[in-house]
């Protein structure tokens, strides 16, 4: 009964959402479109019979057509229903966004990510790379007393790895260091969306059969991942005040300096150059969102365009949550596959789930000779 | 391709950390994080919806279409890549002059 009543809001909600007169001739016409072959063959452009939302689904694996979807966003929309769903893990950051939200905060974030700022930043990486290999060495030399009978059939728990978790850490730190100056714990905040992440399937799974109400459910897989994301974001907010609190305290103190030595006004916000340290994700955000506080005050910027669209505490909240969430998924898990197809020197990878859940296995060097230092060398 | 890796690592930085004008000598190791990047992209699909009546590869399509770019298959495709789903990594010597970036 309850399933059937959810069910039935569902499909009503379908209805309502758009008229269904242009749905039905959307999916008439869509219906031309040849399904995908049953010999595995693809066409540049196919259906596989399912609807997205309730409307038509097709699929396109041909570069020209990506390109042409890609190079013509005013044509092909950022589809609602999935991205509203992203939102639970990514915000409303870049990646969601679209208009003018999304050119102007691609426009203030391009430099950041400019690939000679980056090489500027290997030091630090490898700072963190040391620490990582430091510390599993430490773990593996303190867990293999005697090594000498462990095989990679009885290695105890404690010489078992979970590659992804342990790579997804190590890039969190990165991330965290030098995206947000190291304000954030990045050991929480990597268990955190471990936690996040975990849920994100069946709480996707359960908004594509009950549709929009699915969030309001009051049941674990639904529930759970609205309430770790809410920790997360409160985490995120608090930082973030309290970096925006400091930032105002510095202009305010350089403002009064200047006011005692000499003639002039408190100068406008000005972040610090774009090649210094100083000079991270969180700073460039905060001070275009100072800036834009400052031009509302003043009554309103002067620059009218889609691009001048006002900053908000949110949109920065948001937008640091984006790039937490990015910054832990697309350099981890490459680097997790590259693991999985080569495997450590000392260590057996055993892929799982498409290499995402792969665990690392002690064998052969404590089997065969039985010297834990051989693999701390 | 271990070993390969390892012996170029050890060529270029000598036992030292990497810097940044380094990078570009790690020529075997780029063409690695490529082909791993190709065989598993961190983001296998993204969704648009039609906005209007568009054509799209030879199709007219309605407003409110759904539309999965689907960057995985684009990847693995025989047309465009010979042994598509062999990780090769010798493959990008002559195909990264190729990349053309567009989003």
């Amino acid at each position: 009964m309850f399933i059937a009543s959810v069910r039935l809001a569902y499909i009503f909600s379908v209805i309502f959402a758009d008229a269904g007169q242009s749905r039905a001739a959307a999916f008439e016409e869509c219906h031309k479109i040849v399904p995908l072959d049953s010999t595995g063959q693809m066409e540049p452009l196919y259906r596989i019979g399912a609807d997205l939302d309730g409307s038509p689904w097709l699929f396109c694996g041909h570069p020209d057509g990506i390109k042409q979807i890609m190079s013509n966003p005013n044509d092909f929309l950022k589809q609602p229903f999935l991205y509203d769903n992203l939102r639970i893990v990514l915000g409303d950051g870049l990646v969601t966004s679209s208009g003018g939200r999304w050119k102007r905060d691609r426009r203030l974030l391009t430099p950041i990510f400019h690939f000679d700022r980056l090489r500027g930043m290997l030091p630090r990486i490898i700072y963190h790379a040391d620490q990582w290999m430091d510390a599993l060495h430490q773990r593996w030399n303190s867990a293999a007393q005697d090594a000498s009978t462990i095989s990679s059939d009885n290695a105890p728990d404690s010489l078992v790895l979970t590659v992804l978790d342990e790579v997804s850490a190590f890039t969190m730190r990165v991330m965290i260091d030098l995206g947000f100056g190291g304000d954030f714990d990045a050991a929480w905040m990597a268990r955190q969306w471990s936690k996040l992440l975990n849920g994100f399937l069946p709480y996707m799974t359960g908004s594509m059969i009950f549709g929009r109400v699915w969030k309001y459910l009051p049941i674990p897989w639904a529930q759970g991942p609205i309430r770790t994301q809410n920790m997360i974001v409160k985490a995120i907010r608090d930082t973030v005040q309290a970096r925006k609190a400091a930032i105002i305290q510095r202009r305010t103190a350089a403002s009064t300096l200047n006011t005692a030595t000499g003639p002039g006004r408190a100068k406008a916000a000005v972040p610090p150059s774009d090649d210094s340290q100083e000079y991270d994700l969180l700073t460039a955000l905060l001070y275009a969102l100072i800036q834009s506080e400052e031009e509302q005050n003043a009554g309103g910027s002067a620059d009218a365009s889609e691009t001048a669209a006002p900053m908000t505490f949110d949109d920065v909240v948001d937008q640091a949550e984006t790039f937490l969430f990015a910054g832990r998924l697309r350099s981890c898990l490459p680097q997790t596959h590259i693991r999985s197809v080569f495997s450590l020197p000392v260590c057996l990878v055993r892929a799982r789930h498409d290499c995402c859940t792969a665990e690392l296995y002690v064998l052969r060097t404590f089997g065969a000779s039985g010297s834990a230092t051989s693999l701390a060398g | 391709m271990q070993r390969r890796l390892q012996d170029e690592v050890d060529r270029v930085l000598k036992g030292q950390a990497p810097t940044g004008a380094q990078l570009d000598q790690l020529v075997y190791t780029r063409n690695v994080l490529n082909e791993t990047l190709r065989l598993y992209p961190p983001a296998a699909g993204l969704e648009r919806i039609t906005a209007k009546p568009v054509q799209l590869m030879g199709y007219d399509l309605p407003a409110g279409v759904a539309v999965s770019m689907r960057i995985q298959s684009a990847h693995v495709d025989p047309r465009f890549w010979t042994s598509p789903l062999e990780f090769k990594p010798d493959r990008w010597d002559s195909q990264y002059d190729h990349l053309v970036s567009f989003a």
